[in-house]
């Protein structure tokens, strides 16, 4: 369910952009390359000086790979409360916006027919363009319904994901706006 | 297969079913009742999930206490390849 009582994206300056779980999990990692950057994103993403979009997905995806993180966690703290905490705090950045799945819509014809989440059927439809896998197609899925279904402009893909990166003609295309990673969203924003 | 459930309701609850009844808003009580509650179940699945919204949260962090967690748990990782590889990578 969208926040709707918050600003809407792409409302006069402010600028909107579409979070990628790795860039919440960038800004906790201080070893992370795109750590400084992510940091800086998520603190514009607080103070109000942009907006972002994400999907629930990105919940689910955070709590998997807390649970199953290699390193070795605090005596105190187990997997499972890691996860938690990182989840709360997800739900709690203040400007984002977390994307529901969307009501279901039929496709196919004749006998051959099912019921599909809308946002399932958006994936069916980058996947036709954008050969990366299912849940970075869930993403991009998240980001093409935030605009057409739920009324969100978004101005950036934000995202570290290589795969995704790797296909930024293609995304630019089906979303239209571009896929860019945090440091050239923090600079292109001069944040 | 339909079975009569005997429930104890408020008055003024009862009083306000009758009157979306007369209002043409439902054929009948019964019919009303079934309404309400099918209405009810299906924008609450959640309670057939057998879990709460409250158990899925952990303990409330500040962003240092997070920091030092993430330094300790992702520590030699890059975490844009973690989540890479969560997605079949």
């Amino acid at each position: 369910m969208l926040r709707s009582s918050w600003p809407r994206a792409g409302v006069g300056n402010l600028k909107s952009y579409y979070l990628d779980t790795n860039i919440f999990l960038a800004r906790y990692s201080p070893g992370e390359k795109e750590h400084e950057s992510s940091r800086t994103l998520v603190d514009a993403t607080e103070s109000g000086k942009q907006r972002a979009i994400t999907s629930t997905l990105a919940l689910v995806e955070i709590a998997s790979l807390v649970r199953r993180s290699p390193g070795k966690f605090p005596e105190k703290t187990s997997p499972a409360d890691a996860a938690g905490a990182f989840v709360r705090r997800a739900l709690s950045v203040r400007n984002l916006t977390y994307l529901s799945l969307g009501g279901d819509m039929a496709i196919g014809s004749g006998g051959f027919q099912a019921r599909v989440p809308l946002l399932f059927s958006a994936a069916l439809k980058a996947a036709k363009t954008i050969p990366v896998r299912t849940l970075d197609l869930l993403h991009l899925a998240s980001a093409y319904m935030a605009a057409r279904v739920f009324g969100e402009d978004l101005d950036f893909f934000t995202t570290m994901d290589e795969g995704i990166l790797g296909f930024r003609k293609e995304v630019k295309d089906f979303l239209g706006y571009p896929a860019v990673t945090p440091h050239e969203l923090v600079r292109l924003e001069s944040l | 297969m339909i079975k009569a459930v005997t429930a104890r309701l408020p008055d003024d609850l009862v009083r306000k079913v009758d009157a979306a009844v007369k209002r043409g808003a439902f054929p009948n009580r019964s019919e009303a009742l079934r309404t309400i509650l099918e209405e009810y179940l299906s924008d609450h699945p959640e309670l057939f999930l057998e879990t709460s919204a409250k158990e899925l949260l952990g303990e409330k962090l500040s962003d240092q206490e997070l920091e030092m967690l993430g330094a300790k748990i992702f520590s030699g990782s890059n975490v844009a390849k973690l989540v890479a590889e969560g997605r079949g990578r």
